[in-house]
């Protein structure tokens, strides 16, 4: 997780603006005691040096391609979502038939099942409710049901998959 | 005016276009899940119009565009939970959604005491 702090000091220097040897030092100093205190909400465990140590991606450079993939993915349906939002609202006569469809989840992870609860929302005709409490099954609220079915087939082939590629 | 400030003024007049339209939806929408959707989607891209506009007016500071990226990106990890936690916060308390809602697959799957869902 040195990945994770290297990241949270770059931040750091970027925000405050200057880049001397001493503003790495304590971006970085920083930067661990944020790791520290929110370690087990990240990782499900105690903190131990060793797994702070380790350098858990075998291959960095993809893992910041896929990262920098999703997010285009991410940012091209959020403009298309803002689009079909507003020809929805601009129509001379609203045409909206709502619903709640449940979809079964294959992501595990906390931070898997809540990007992909956010990347739901943000994406065209859709807003996460909720998920249950087992974990298993996500409920969203869909601007337009066309045939439910399809609706889940297509979210996840779609987003899940993507998702699924970055965090398990 | 300086091209530099055309491109900060067409950017900034998307992002403000985006919020009108949330806005309107807003009025227009016919039940609080609907609403969800205009104040919790279209704002976005109006945020990101609007920061990005102001981060391409300073671009010769990149202390700017760096802290304009970052609020985007901490606005795109707050603003869908928002959304969720009113629809949850809303179908918890019972409010109806609009008639035609159909499937509704969350009707009655929350245990009313534990407020568990199952």
């Amino acid at each position: 997780m040195i990945w994770l702090n290297l990241l949270l000091a770059l931040t750091w220097v970027m925000i405050t603006g200057a880049s001397g040897i001493v503003d790495w030092i304590i971006g970085l100093v920083f930067g661990f005691v944020i790791l520290w205190l929110s370690w087990r909400s990240f990782f499900d465990e105690p903190f131990t040096l060793r797994r702070y140590l380790q350098l858990r991606t075998r291959n960095p450079l993809l893992t910041i391609w896929r990262w920098l993939r999703f997010i285009g993915f991410g940012f091209v349906e959020i403009v298309k979502s803002n689009i079909a939002m507003a020809r929805a609202v601009l129509a001379p006569k609203l045409q909206i038939k709502p619903g709640i469809v449940a979809i079964p989840l294959d992501v595990q992870s906390d931070a898997g099942i809540t990007t992909l609860a956010n990347l739901i929302t943000l994406t065209p005709g859709t807003v996460t409710l909720d998920v249950s409490s087992d974990r298993k099954t996500l409920y969203i609220h869909t601007f337009s049901v066309g045939d439910p079915e399809q609706l889940r087939r297509r979210t996840k082939a779609e987003f899940e998959r993507r998702v699924l590629e970055l965090l398990p | 005016m300086t091209p530099l400030e055309i491109l900060t003024l067409l950017i900034t007049l998307v992002g403000v276009f985006f919020i009108v339209v949330s806005s309107i939806g807003l009025v227009r929408l016919p039940d609080l899940y609907t609403r969800v959707h205009a104040g919790g989607k279209s704002g976005t891209l109006g945020i990101i119009g609007v920061l990005l506009g102001a981060g391409i007016f300073f671009i010769s500071d990149l202390r700017i565009v760096f802290k304009m990226l970052l609020l985007i990106a901490f606005f795109f990890i707050t603003a869908p939970v928002a959304a969720h936690m009113l629809d949850r916060a809303a179908f918890l308390t019972g409010v109806k959604p609009m008639e035609d809602t159909t499937p509704n697959e969350l009707a009655g799957r929350y245990d009313p005491e534990t407020r568990q869902l199952s």
